[in-house]
């Protein structure tokens, strides 16, 4: 008997659990019935709405290799108002058939007037979803969200694709600090509190960077363009491209020596006179030259005048940030931070303080500027081009390189 | 002369004696009555006309020689009648003496292998293996002349295994040629061989071959336990055996190594594993066995050792592929979409849009047709095979996508799966990977990833549960055995494995002990 | 049959998936909330823990040879107090179990399957637990090394792509707060998960040499501690000060690698890779109650409580820890000093309570060196 009982036994068992099961599948989503978010915009609306916007993919217009070419769009944009981001993005199961897919949206557009009153109050949000991850990039419309998102970014068919491409590749360039949603955090929670995002500006239907919006606490306090965004850049130790011009002593149009600097790295020190906070920035850049003036030698002593020129403009650009920074009353140059970290008791003390300490401090800058590389040649063409009939200067004798 | 008979005959009690165990419980009694041969010759014929009635192919032949009758009996086809003609008959009729006894007989057919048979039972054996019994009318034992010949083909090339380098030659269906091929390769009388007899009815001859003075005692004597337990009817090739006497009946792995390959043979056997032969078997199987040994491939050993490295990899990834990629497939396109980078998402959801089937059944049709068209290529005749192989490659693989009835990418899913089983060595993995898929994919279609991973958890703790003669299966990964894992992923060169796996326990663990190759001082010129 | 055995090799690799299974999930959590920049001084502390069960379980190696604890509980104690005393460890290793159970349930339907119910990603979980320890120890063991690779593989790659993110100033300064915060950030990885190293003594019955055994333990301590310090640091320095808020801090270390637009989001690998290293937690303990319940009730297999056993913890892990939170609470705040009892104390006064029974009974007869 024993040999009957114990398959039909285990049978019975089996059928029981399975019911458990029955209802299963529970988080099952097929591709076709999905539509996948890649941009979220959120602005501000009239009576303490929130106005979302998400931008879905349109796969079949998705240029790809086997030449999914449609007629219309790669994407398309949606709005919805509601009291908060959350109940918005639930509502829009009853604006667009099939479900939301939020695990691939790569860009929060932030419009600029939500910025000003505040982001703190998306941050918990996008922290806790676990649709989000947080190498999903930050930025701030100047104007409406909405506008970003439905931007063109040819030839990058992806609008938040394309976003992020000129975001990274802005940065790249030093012309921007990284924005993505966990530096955007790290600054936020750090003692300096000074946030910086990538600023967005549509015109025309097309996207440009703007430069970057400034933060205190979350709110938006103000913005730099991206000229003063390399000057912040470079109170960050680091690597990047910037461009410093200096001027010719012919000042015709389209003449300058232009230095390229590659890397950079800052020390500080700190001391008080009286309350007052003294801050000094040494700063050692190095870069190479990406052009000469008309009939530029590259000489010992023309090396040393751009030198020094280039020392002295840098320095001129970071004094201007440092006090647009004081008055908007952001701490981006991450001061606070290196107080924190090397003056730790001092802090304990004065640390609530900070903001105002900060915009009272005197701050100081001293650049060293090393020019590594000359590029692939040494003169200006210029330099030749009345004298190809003869010899060069140092084979006639008058000047030793 | 009769102390001399009485030796003969002890000695031949004691082969008869074990003759009979050989034979299992049953004791053989589907062979006839176990009685002395009969002392006349019409009792003779009587008898076997008895035990043989009603079959057509048996032959008897009574030949007169100068006035003693001789009968001769054989199967029509197994025996070779010009070596009979030339053999026996001719000596025969050269016999001069009149009334011959059966010492003359013997005389005059010296030049045969004669055998003594005392009993019917021994009689039949030989008849039916496809001897000649040849029976002197008034003696009481029958002889046997062995001039069969029974049919089978020559030896030809390995064509389950084939391989680029090294040799070709496969196993045949005759055990004693396939011996003599592993005794070419090992010229030592330390290569043993062990025969028995297993089967009520099919009386096949079933060899444990060894090396004693390599391999563990206690293996030997495992496989002689297991053998002799054996009760069955027939044993007519290695599979029914190979199930007989696995240790765990209950895995859809291979728990033996099976071959047709006698340079592998000899490999297993220096590594200190034993060989299993079956009569009428054209391959063999070793134990004990090991996963990682399953994925190499005779190639391995002929090829350059650090190129085997990256094919070995190979091999283990196409194993875990071709039991995972469908059900990791669906599970990416139904469950864990965020794995997948952002473009390839996109393009996989635009090749989705109005396919009717849900990701899971698509896939199940899929596998189900694949396996349908393997499975027709593979009974057909070979001419008609390539065409459905083609007609179904053009439906699947074409048709369907632009009908919209499966997407591309399953398309594609479903064949990488296919070709990663083909990759596989060793057949005995393809089908239970195949068949393992359908399961990875249901459980696919209920949790996704979550659920591929707890199948295979428990498909990792049935593997390292798994022991092939007291082996552990997994081999050297679980239990961990550094030494082993000169041969798993990596073929060390030869020179560095001077050792036999330690998980074989061996009685003789070196292999050798030749020191790592490159010039000498003398030939490089420098003065020593 | 003969009797199944584990190498050492294969101890210390059970143990650190012991303790690793789920502290690489709940440890940095836990240190979040005391403290963040010095949490990799606290891991490294907390290896006190497992050096104070290796001093414990050298005692009691020395006092009661290879038996196992609850094996012990009844030769030393008789009947009565020693079948109340090993209840009360199988207990202890049920409501480990059902924690453990029960971080897995929340882990894995907190990240990747938030629509299925617990209960059954409970079940799968309790169905591959049930199987292993039915198929004994040995097979518990070589699954728990056929994972080593696989996982040894999957971590470091993991950490090395969110290296690009570490920014060590998070970590700066050191012990700005003093040592008060690391030191109380210390104590939960050290008497919770440090403690769990005390399964050891269920064990001691199938490991192959004696001498191993410390060896193993402190080797396994001084691993855990190091692979831990490891994470943490990376952990903090990658995300900063979120550690403080955020429920997975690893994983979410992990969410934010992003390598070019192709690779990102394989957090759900991570989620796979702790997933199956908590089977094998969930299994070691499920094997160290099953042999315990066999000491207790005279059972004539393990085997005979593998599937029960395994749904019991099942209905355990939902029914003890129902509401969101309670795992973490009971971690913080009852585990510790529960486990320290379990662990350190009834075996050390079982040892003491051995040592005192030899001398009674050698009393009069010449002293025996007790090795």
């Amino acid at each position: 008997m024993k040999s009957v009982w114990r398959p039909c036994a285990t049978l019975v068992v089996i059928l029981i659990w399975t019911t458990l099961f029955l209802s299963g599948c529970y988080d099952l989503r097929e591709v076709n019935d999905m539509n996948i978010v890649t941009g979220i915009g959120l602005d501000e609306a009239e009576n303490g709405m929130v106005r979302v916007t998400l931008q879905l993919v349109n796969p079949n217009n998705v240029p790809s290799a086997a030449g999914g070419q449609g007629s219309g769009r790669a994407f398309l944009t949606r709005t919805v108002e509601a009291r908060s981001v959350e109940q918005a993005v639930n509502k829009f199961s009853e604006v667009v058939p099939h479900f939301l897919y939020l695990s691939h949206n790569t860009l929060v557009v932030f419009g600029d007037a939500y910025a000003k009153h505040g982001l703190s109050r998306a941050f918990d949000y996008f922290e806790r979803s676990r649709f989000f991850r947080r190498n999903q990039l930050f930025v701030v419309a100047q104007g409406e969200a909405r506008d970003v998102l439905a931007a063109s970014t040819t030839p990058e068919p992806l609008n938040s694709f394309g976003v992020r491409f000129l975001v990274e590749q802005t940065a790249r360039r030093a012309r921007l600090l990284d924005s993505e949603q966990l530096s955007v955090l790290k600054a936020y929670l750090s003692v300096s509190k000074s946030p910086v995002m990538a600023l967005i500006d549509v015109r025309d239907g097309r996207l440009r960077v703007a430069g970057a919006a400034l933060f205190r606490e979350g709110t938006m306090v103000g913005t730099l363009t991206p000229n003063e965004m390399e000057a912040l850049s470079l109170l960050r130790s680091g690597r990047g491209e910037i461009s410093v011009s200096i001027p010719c002593p012919t000042s015709a149009a389209d003449t300058n020596t232009s230095l390229q600097i590659d890397s950079w790295r800052r020390n500080m020190r700190s001391s008080f006179v009286g309350q007052r906070l003294h801050l000094e920035i040494q700063l050692t850049v190095s870069g190479e030259i990406e052009r000469l003036c008309p009939g530029g030698q590259l000489n010992k002593q023309v090396l040393r005048s751009v030198q020094r020129e280039g020392e002295a403009i840098i320095q001129r650009r970071l004094r201007t940030v440092i006090e647009k920074l004081q008055s908007d009353g952001s701490d981006a140059g991450g001061f606070g931070q290196w107080m924190f970290q090397n003056h730790p008791g001092w802090w304990r003390e004065h640390g609530a303080d900070w903001s105002d300490i900060f915009q009272h401090a005197d701050v100081s800058c001293a650049v060293q500027l090393q020019i590594r590389r000359a590029g692939l040649s040494s003169n200006a063409p210029e330099v030749m081009v009345n004298e190809v009939d003869k010899a060069p200067k140092a084979g006639r004798g008058e000047d030793i390189p | 002369m009769f102390h001399k008979r009485k030796g003969k005959k002890m000695r031949h009690m004691s082969l008869s004696l074990e003759s009979n165990s050989q034979y299992g419980s049953l004791g053989g009694a589907e062979l006839g009555p176990d009685s002395p041969v009969p002392d006349t010759l019409s009792a003779m014929a009587q008898s076997i006309q008895e035990d043989w009635d009603r079959c057509a192919d048996l032959q008897t032949r009574i030949v007169d020689v100068r006035g003693t009758k001789v009968l001769l009996v054989w199967i029509r086809g197994s025996v070779n009648l010009s070596r009979l003609e030339l053999s026996v008959l001719t000596p025969l009729t050269e016999i001069y003496r009149e009334r011959p006894r059966l010492e003359h007989i013997q005389w005059a057919l010296r030049s045969c292998r004669l055998n003594p048979l005392r009993t019917r039972r021994e009689v039949n054996q030989m008849i039916a293996d496809g001897g000649v019994v040849l029976y002197v009318d008034g003696a009481s034992v029958a002889l046997s002349v062995d001039s069969g010949d029974a049919p089978g083909r020559s030896v030809d090339k390995a064509e389950n295994e084939p391989t680029l380098y090294g040799p070709q030659e496969g196993f045949v269906e005759s055990l004693d040629v396939n011996l003599a091929l592993l005794r070419k390769r090992i010229r030592s009388p330390h290569l043993k061989v062990e025969s028995r007899r297993v089967g009520e009815y099919s009386h096949s001859e079933v060899s444990i071959v060894y090396v004693d003075n390599i391999v563990k005692p206690q293996l030997v004597e495992e496989a002689r336990r297991r053998i002799s337990g054996l009760s069955v009817d027939t044993m007519s090739d290695i599979y029914k055996l190979m199930e007989l006497v696995t240790d765990v009946p209950k895995t859809v792995f291979p728990m033996v190594e099976e071959t047709e390959r006698p340079d592998r043979v000899v490999g297993g056997l220096m590594q200190g594993r034993i060989a299993l032969m079956v009569d009428g078997a054209p391959s063999c199987f070793m134990v004990p066995v090991q996963f990682v040994t399953l994925l190499a491939s005779a190639d391995d050993y002929y090829m350059n050792f650090i190129l085997t490295l990256f094919i070995r990899l190979l091999r283990h990834m196409a194993f875990w592929l071709s039991l995972l990629l469908p059900s990791l497939y669906v599970a990416l396109l139904t469950y864990n979409q965020d794995l997948m980078p952002t473009p390839l998402l996109i393009s996989v959801a635009s090749q989705h849009r109005g396919i009717p089937l849900p990701t899971v059944l698509e896939a199940l049709v899929m596998m189900v047709s694949f396996e349908l068209l393997r499975e027709a290529g593979l009974r057909l005749p070979r001419a008609v095979g390539q065409s459905v192989s083609i007609v179904g490659t053009l439906i699947i693989g074409d048709a369907a996508v632009r009908a919209g009835l499966v997407s591309a990418g399953m398309v594609i899913v479903v064949a990488a799966t296919g070709m990663a089983s083909f990759a596989l060595p060793v057949y005995g993995f393809v089908n239970p990977n195949r068949q393992l898929q359908y399961l990875f994919v249901l459980v696919a279609g209920l949790f996704g990833l979550v659920g591929i991973v707890t199948l295979g958890y428990l498909l990792v703790v049935h593997l390292v549960s798994l022991r092939s003669f007291g082996v552990p299966y997994m081999g050297p990964i679980a239990p961990l055995n550094f030494h082993d894992l000169k041969d798993t992923f990596v073929r060390a060169p030869w020179y560095a494995m001077d050792r036999r796996p330690e998980q074989m326990e061996t009685v003789n663990p070196r292999r050798g002990r030749t020191r790592r190759p490159g010039p000498t001082k003398q030939s490089t010129g420098e003065n020593p | 049959m003969e009797k199944e055995r584990i190498s050492s090799t294969q101890l210390v690799v059970l143990l650190i998936w012991t303790t690793l299974g789920t502290g690489i999930v709940t440890i940095p959590y836990v240190l979040g909330l005391f403290t963040v920049r010095d949490g990799w001084i606290s891991t490294l502390l907390s290896s006190a823990g497992g050096l104070l069960v290796t001093a414990v379980a050298w005692l009691y190696i020395r006092m009661l040879e290879m038996r196992r604890l609850t094996e012990a509980l009844l030769r030393t104690f008789g009947p009565v107090v020693g079948r109340a005393l090993g209840l009360w460890v199988v207990f202890w290793i049920w409501i480990s179990n059902c924690t453990v159970l029960r971080e897995l349930e929340l882990f894995v339907g907190n990240t990747i399957l938030p629509r299925t119910p617990e209960y059954v990603i409970g079940f799968l979980a309790s169905t591959t637990f049930a199987y292993a320890v039915y198929m004994g120890v040995e097979v518990l063991a070589r699954t728990g090394e056929f994972i080593l690779p696989l996982s040894a593989v999957v971590g470091p790659v993991l950490i090395m792509l969110s290296l690009q993110y570490m920014d060590i100033h998070e970590m700066m300064p050191v012990l700005a707060d003093g040592w008060s915060p690391v030191l109380r950030g210390a104590v939960v990885p050290a008497l919770a998960y440090g403690m769990e190293f005390g399964i050891v003594l269920q064990y001691l019955h199938a490991v192959n040499h004696r001498q191993s055994v410390l060896g193993s333990l402190v080797m396994s301590t001084g691993l855990v501690s190091v692979v831990l310090t490891i994470v943490v640091a990376i952990t903090v320095g990658v995300t900063g000060h979120s550690v403080s808020y955020l429920n997975y801090p690893v994983l979410e270390m992990v969410r934010t690698i992003r390598v070019g637009r192709f690779l990102e989001r394989i957090d759900t690998l991570y989620v796979m890779a702790v997933m199956s290293t908590i089977f094998i937690k969930l299994g070691a303990f499920h094997y160290a109650w099953c042999e315990g319940m066999k000491d207790i009730f005279g059972l004539s297999s393990h085997r005979t409580l593998a599937v029960p056993g395994a749904l019991s913890v099942w209905a355990g892990s939902l029914a003890v820890f129902a509401k969101a939170g309670t795992v973490e609470h009971f971690i913080i705040t009852d585990v510790p000093s529960y486990f320290v009892f379990t662990v350190l104390v009834i075996p050390a006064v079982t040892a003491l309570a051995a040592w005192w029974k030899q001398r009674r009974t050698h009393r009069g007869a010449p002293r025996r060196n007790v090795a």
